[in-house]
């Protein structure tokens, strides 16, 4: 599964520079956002209603810019958190969900440095 | 870009920045992109007008974008509205496409497959937009009670019809007299509801200690002077439409009772035990600007939220002048049929003198003085010199001088000099010396006008006492 899919995005948005930066910019805030409060949320208790919201507005916007294993391990964490209300059940998917994370802002920060 | 598409807008709902901001890099080029984040702005920004698509987003951090997606189709029928969302369920898709949905596109967004959908929705709904202007301009359109000729009441009519078909409430605006009591009852009479009954209640005209037995009704012994059981609006409007006209002048404390009458649609009439449930569908108006009242802590922020579920804007008459001509024919034709008189028409002095007036009590200045010109005069035609003479005050002297000559060219035949040789050739001169008592009746009648039929303001706006007033009324009577 590929972690960042540059050329899509690009191909997509007509590879109109200073907006492409300007949207990668913006994911990499959100998804800052996102990642912390998703982990404050997943020792909470009613996952529900904490964790499952952050993980759908993380996938879409992740699916978007075609980080296509972070929207993935978003989904996973989604559904889980659908069924379970055991914090303890989520910790292995976040952990994932964080592993996932950094590749693809890391790869994204690269490109806004230096492309 | 094609020309034809420069002005399109389309309101993007999408909570998220990214998202919003990736379909800003697919669709500006053709579009022009409105964005809101929650589902509330996202209906404030419809209302304010000029938004051509809808891209709505099915998860929104305050309301759901079902029920988003409900308010819009409430509010206009033909908008296209095209879902966008992860939740790509069988269910979902159904439930968007029975409230009025007219697409569905799944997250990611593809971006060809976007402009395709949104051009194909945008293109239809030009062509509906252009089918309906084609057989609508100017042509004089009647809905029940109402009559217009113009662009803003064919959008009232149309308001009207959308809201009809829904069971969500309806809040009017506009100034007195403008018809805000005819346009509930057309809601009411266009709706399913229409062989139930229509009640309709104004809160200004009614003692605020009355109000509430007069809304919800009495039992009898529950207060001094309650003889017996009364019925009230409420239990008179089961199954059909209650209309609460001047809701800011109803006690604060009553909206509250109201809000959870509203809510729960069920009721306990004074001195009574045993709560009824009903089925009404309310709608409300006031002639002030909302905003301004709850500020000022005569309506209620709640209860206006929860009424403002389509809000229907009538505009004055001086705003709409296309519509005081055809306005002034329908109404001569009942006045005169109910009177048992022959006059038919309106001479085209008189109707420039009827366009260029600004009619400050909108459609019932407008009425009361047809209903007087029929009741005075005979003939088959209402001419310039049969008009009271405030209504060449403010026209333009332009209109005044071609008045004057029609009256002069007509008092130069042998029917037209008998008609006005005891009259004055200008019109507009004679007002200016006048008697008091003319002055006098005109400005007491405008003001009780204005304040939609309600004496006590009138008077205390003039700075009379009421039985003053209602001895100079009886006496002009």
């Amino acid at each position: 599964m590929e972690i960042w899919d540059s050329n899509r995005f690009e191909h997509e948005l007509e590879h109109q520079e200073a907006l492409i930066r300007l949207i990668l910019e913006q994911f990499l805030s959100d998804s800052e956002e996102l990642m912390s409060q998703l982990i404050n949320a997943s020792s909470a208790s009613n996952l529900q209603s904490t964790i499952t919201p952050l993980a759908h507005a993380l996938k879409g916007a992740a699916a978007q810019v075609r980080c296509e294993a972070l929207a993935n391990a978003c989904l996973e964490i989604e559904q889980l958190s659908h069924n379970t209300d055991s914090s303890n059940e989520v910790q292995i998917p976040i952990q994932r969900l964080q592993y996932e994370y950094e590749r693809a802002a890391a790869l994204i920060r690269n490109y806004c440095c230096t492309d | 870009m094609k020309e034809s598409e420069t002005s399109k807008t389309i309101l993007v709902i999408e909570d998220s920045r990214t998202t919003a901001m990736i379909y800003n890099g697919f669709l500006s080029r053709d579009y022009v992109l409105v964005h809101a984040y929650d589902g509330k702005s996202a209906l404030d920004s419809f209302r304010q007008g000029g938004v051509q698509l809808v891209l709505l987003d099915l998860t929104l951090p305050d309301i759901s974008g079902l029920t988003v997606l409900e308010h819009i189709r409430a509010l206009d029928k033909h908008i296209p509205i095209i879902i966008v969302s992860s939740d790509d369920s069988a269910s979902q898709i159904t439930q968007a496409l029975k409230l009025g949905a007219n697409d569905y596109v799944t997250k990611p967004v593809d971006r060809t497959r976007l402009l395709v959908t949104v051009s194909n929705a945008m293109k239809e709904f030009q062509l509906t937009k252009i089918v309906s202007q084609l057989s609508n301009s100017g042509t004089v359109q009647k809905l029940h009670n109402m009559v217009g000729c113009s662009q803003a009441s064919h959008q009232v009519f149309h308001l009207i019809k959308s809201a009809a078909a829904t069971q969500a409430s309806v809040f009017i605006t506009g100034e007195s007299g403008v018809g805000k009591e005819v346009c509930a009852e057309a809601i009411h009479l266009e709706s399913e509801r229409r062989s139930k009954k229509f009640v309709a209640i104004n809160c200004a005209a009614i003692p605020h200690d009355l109000l509430e037995s007069e809304i919800f009704g009495h039992l009898k012994g529950s207060f001094t002077g309650a003889t017996k059981d009364r019925e009230g609006a409420a239990a008179r409007a089961d199954g059909g439409t209650l209309f609460l006209d001047e809701l800011g002048e109803m006690p604060i404390d009553l909206q509250s009772k109201l809000l959870r009458f509203i809510q729960s649609q069920s009721y306990t009439p004074i001195g009574g035990t045993k709560e009824v449930k009903v089925d009404i569908r309310f709608i409300c108006a006031t002639n002030r600007e909302p905003q301004s009242a709850i500020r000022d802590h005569l309506l209620r922020e709640d209860l206006f939220y929860r009424l403002n579920v389509i809000s229907i804007s009538i505009p004055p008459l001086r705003e709409r002048k296309a519509d005081i001509i055809p306005l002034a024919k329908h109404f001569l034709r009942i006045i005169s049929r109910d009177e048992n008189k022959s006059i038919s028409r309106l001479s085209p002095a008189v109707e420039a003198v009827f366009t260029s007036y600004s009619w400050p009590g909108n459609i019932r200045e407008l009425q009361n003085l047809l209903r007087t010109l029929v009741v005075l005069n005979d003939g088959p035609e209402i001419t310039p010199s049969m008009l009271p003479r405030y209504l060449f005050e403010t026209i333009p002297p332009e209109t005044v001088s071609s008045v004057t000559e029609t009256v002069s060219s007509v008092a130069e035949t042998p029917t037209g000099k008998d008609e006005v040789a005891n009259r004055s050739l200008s019109a507009h001169q004679e007002m200016l010396i006048q008697p008091f008592s003319v002055h006098e009746r005109r400005i007491i009648e405008n003001t009780i006008n204005h304040f939609n039929g309600n004496i006590k303001k009138a008077a205390t706006a003039l700075e009379l006492n009421v039985s003053t007033i209602y001895r100079k009324l009886e006496k002009w009577r």
